[in-house]
């Protein structure tokens, strides 16, 4: 079965996970995206845990992590994935509504490829969100041993 | 405190001085007696002086007459008519007394019989005044002072008559005493320094005068009024300033020939000499009394720093040291009833209550700094929350908006053409004013902060930042602007934060000069003030109601609608919260319709 390019959005607020599907559709990603609703499902998803035991396999070819979220926040995410040789090497853009700058600076001390804050204005959003997934999707080489363990 | 002793010093001088006073006036007192009783002496001193050398002068006055009488009486040889006879006996008499010059025999009619130089037969002595005299008075007369005619020496002459055995005056005997005898017996009568004696005849001439004798001898005095008044008695004891200038307390005795007074004997003394005494006893008398006051004045001084200028030493000592802080400084043993005594009591007392104050102020400082402490945490807490408010502004405000703009888009998209005009502009005024709100929201979060953001403080060069500033604004590309800028001096700060203010009032001054062409922009500084620099910028813009000025630098305070001169109001908060941190202050100046100038002060780079 062929490599799936598949995009993991962590985004706890289902107008943002509406907003951003919205705005890739445009490009026929959103078939691609997995959404989850917080940090502990993010890791069960990267980890093949609990309800996604039976997904298939491979990881996805970049996580788009919601700074804030219930449970578990992005800044934990993101600290456990590059603390992991197997997961380290996804790229994880950093979604979040504010430029607040301790944020900026955690984030990029532990890692993080891209760092983005969610403009208001709509038209704003769809391109950013358009030329993010565009980047990750079609753009980037993955890196070769993505799936290397399984 | 040596000002002090100085004013002590004089004040004990003082005192002395009029201790003294009474021994002064005592002084005084017996130094005029004194002079008193030294001017009797004087007086009498000279009185009896003249006395003594008229005595002597009459001696030979009374030996001359003796001797005449004498010669009177051998008939034989004052009636002779042998004229050599006559004048072998004068010639040998001559030889036994050195007292005279001469002796002669005058014939009544004046004309000379015979003397004992010889020679001189027939020569008219009528005008002689011994001669004329005798033949008036009958009897001894004394001449006056002359040069004689025949001995050419100054000589007294006396005369006395030869008479007849009829008892008529035939002849009349003369004697010519040297009058060097009467200079020498009046010589050595120990004169005081300064004292002088002098003879008078009759007419006013001087016989002889001690000293300067050959000055004097033979002169005629009789015109001045004092020897007149010798010469008729009427002075017998006065004070005078002689020729030679000094005053002299003259006394006058009188010699005579038998009834009528012959010759003035005047004996003056200076007035000085009854002064020197005097003075002398005054002398050391002024000297006793100030060397009495000497040993007053240093018994005094030694007693007052005894018991008067120690004790204030200590005092002063203890206040210095007092002042210096050590506030546990006591005179201590300050006992006794004495005012120096009770000074000290008191300042004890003082610096009792001083330590007891001291020690309260410190309990008060350490409870204020705890208070502070308290402050300082509660506040940090106090800011941690609105870290934390600020926060939740940002994500959980930000999100709906985004939301909001986001959904309205999507259904502006979803109806795509069925919607129709008036649907279209009420969804694109939610999509406005949630742009709008989101820029609100920024803004705020930015002001916000700038208030927390930490101090990045050094010198600044508001010259390069103007510059940069200046370059960086859009809206005066295509614009006609005259800038006018001043050379600006250093100040310290946070070079981000002041840029920003430098770009808060030059965008507003662009912007507000909109309507102007030239718009005139002008930054400068004034230099008043010790430690601060005002910084103005001046536009020529449309200004603002000055009765509105306390509300611009407010968040979100416009005093402008937003259809002419965009913007959401948070510049000149900012301007303020930033200069505010560095201890400066903003205000504003307006005349509407003519410009405005905004002035912010910054503390001065020190150099």
């Amino acid at each position: 079965m062929p490599e799936l390019k598949r995009i993991l959005l962590a985004e706890d607020s289902p107008q943002d996970v509406e907003m951003t599907l919205e705005a890739m559709g445009d490009y026929h990603l959103a078939n691609e995206v997995v959404v989850v609703g917080d940090g502990v499902q993010t890791l069960d998803y990267l980890y093949r845990r609990n309800q996604f035991a039976n997904r298939p396999l491979g990881n996805p070819i970049v996580v788009l992590l919601d700074l804030k979220m219930p449970k578990m926040d992005g800044l934990e995410v993101l600290k456990q994935m590059k603390a992991d040789p197997d997961l380290k090497r996804i790229p994880v853009v950093m979604m979040t509504a504010s430029r607040e700058e301790e944020d900026l600076i955690k984030s990029y001390n532990l890692g993080v490829n891209a760092y983005v804050v969610k403009p208001v204005d709509f038209q704003q959003f769809v391109d950013s969100v358009r030329k993010l997934s565009c980047f990750w999707a079609l753009v980037n080489e993955p890196p070769p041993n993505v799936s290397a363990r399984h | 405190m040596s000002k002090f002793l100085m004013l002590f010093r004089t004040r004990l001088l003082v005192l002395i001085f009029l201790v003294v006073l009474p021994a002064l006036a005592l002084v005084l007192h017996g130094y005029l007696g004194q002079l008193r009783l030294e001017k009797t002496r004087v007086r009498e001193g000279a009185i009896a002086m003249s006395r003594l050398a008229a005595a002597r002068q009459e001696y030979y006055v009374k030996d001359t007459h003796q001797l005449l009488a004498t010669l009177t009486e051998l008939s034989f040889f004052v009636l002779s008519k042998d004229r050599s006879f006559c004048q072998t006996g004068f010639s040998n008499l001559l030889k036994l007394s050195s007292d005279y010059v001469n002796f002669g025999l005058i014939e009544s009619n004046g004309t000379v019989f015979c003397t004992g130089l010889g020679g001189d037969a027939a020569m008219d002595l009528s005008d002689r005044a011994y001669f004329r005299r005798v033949l008036e008075k009958k009897r001894f007369s004394l001449g006056d002072f002359q040069v004689g005619r025949i001995t050419h020496e100054p000589t007294l002459n006396f005369g006395y008559p030869v008479r007849n055995e009829h008892g008529d005056i035939a002849r009349i005997i003369f004697a010519s005493l040297k009058t060097s005898l009467l200079t020498e017996a009046i010589t050595n009568i120990g004169l005081p320094p300064g004292a002088s004696v002098g003879v008078l005849d009759r007419s006013g001439i001087i016989v002889t005068r001690v000293p300067d004798t050959a000055k004097w001898m033979g002169k005629d005095v009789s015109a001045e009024p004092v020897v007149q008044n010798i010469i008729s008695g009427k002075a017998v004891v006065f004070e005078r300033i002689a020729q030679d200038g000094v005053k002299r307390l003259y006394a006058v005795t009188t010699i005579s020939d038998g009834e009528s007074p012959g010759l003035f004997v005047n004996v003056g003394i200076p007035v000085a000499v009854s002064y020197a005494n005097a003075n002398r006893t005054l002398r050391r008398n002024l000297l006793l009394v100030a060397a009495i006051a000497a040993v007053i004045w240093v018994l005094l001084w030694f007693l007052a720093r005894r018991f008067f200028l120690k004790p204030i030493d200590l005092l002063a000592a203890a206040s210095k040291r007092l002042a210096l802080g050590d506030l546990a400084v006591r005179i201590g043993n300050a006992e006794g009833a004495g005012e120096l005594a009770e000074l000290g009591r008191t300042f004890d007392e003082m610096a009792e209550q001083l330590e007891k104050r001291a020690a309260e102020i410190n309990r008060l400082n350490a409870d204020l700094e705890k208070r502070v402490e308290e402050r300082t945490s509660q506040l940090a807490a106090a800011n941690q929350e609105l870290e934390a408010f600020c926060y939740s502004v940002s994500h959980d405000l930000r999100s709906p908006l985004r939301h909001i703009g986001g959904y309205t888009s999507m259904l502006q998209r979803h109806l795509g053409n069925t919607l129709d005009e008036k649907g279209r502009r009420l969804l694109n005024t939610v999509s406005d004013s949630t742009r709008r709100m989101g820029i609100l929201i920024d803004d705020l979060l930015a002001f916000s902060r700038m208030g927390r953001a930490e101090m990045q403080e050094g010198i600044v060069d508001m010259n390069a930042l103007l510059e940069e500033v200046v370059g960086g604004q859009q809206e005066a590309q295509g614009r006609h602007i005259e800038w006018k800028k001043s050379h600006l001096p250093k100040v310290k700060g946070d070079s981000a934060l002041l840029r920003q203010v430098l770009v808060n009032l030059i965008s507003n001054a662009v912007k507000y000069t909109r309507p102007r062409d030239p718009a005139i922009i002008e930054v400068g500084y004034r230099n008043g003030e010790e430690r601060d620099v005002t910084f103005f910028v001046r536009d020529n813009g449309v200004g603002f109601d000055p009765a509105y000025a306390h509300k611009l630098f407010g968040v979100f305070q416009r005093l402008h609608d937003a259809e002419k001169f965009e913007g959401t109001g948070i510049g000149l908060a900012n301007v303020r919260r930033i200069i505010q941190r560095h201890h400066g202050q903003t205000w504003a100046e307006s005349v509407p319709g003519e410009g405005a100038t905004f002035y912010f002060s910054l503390p001065k780079a020190s150099d």
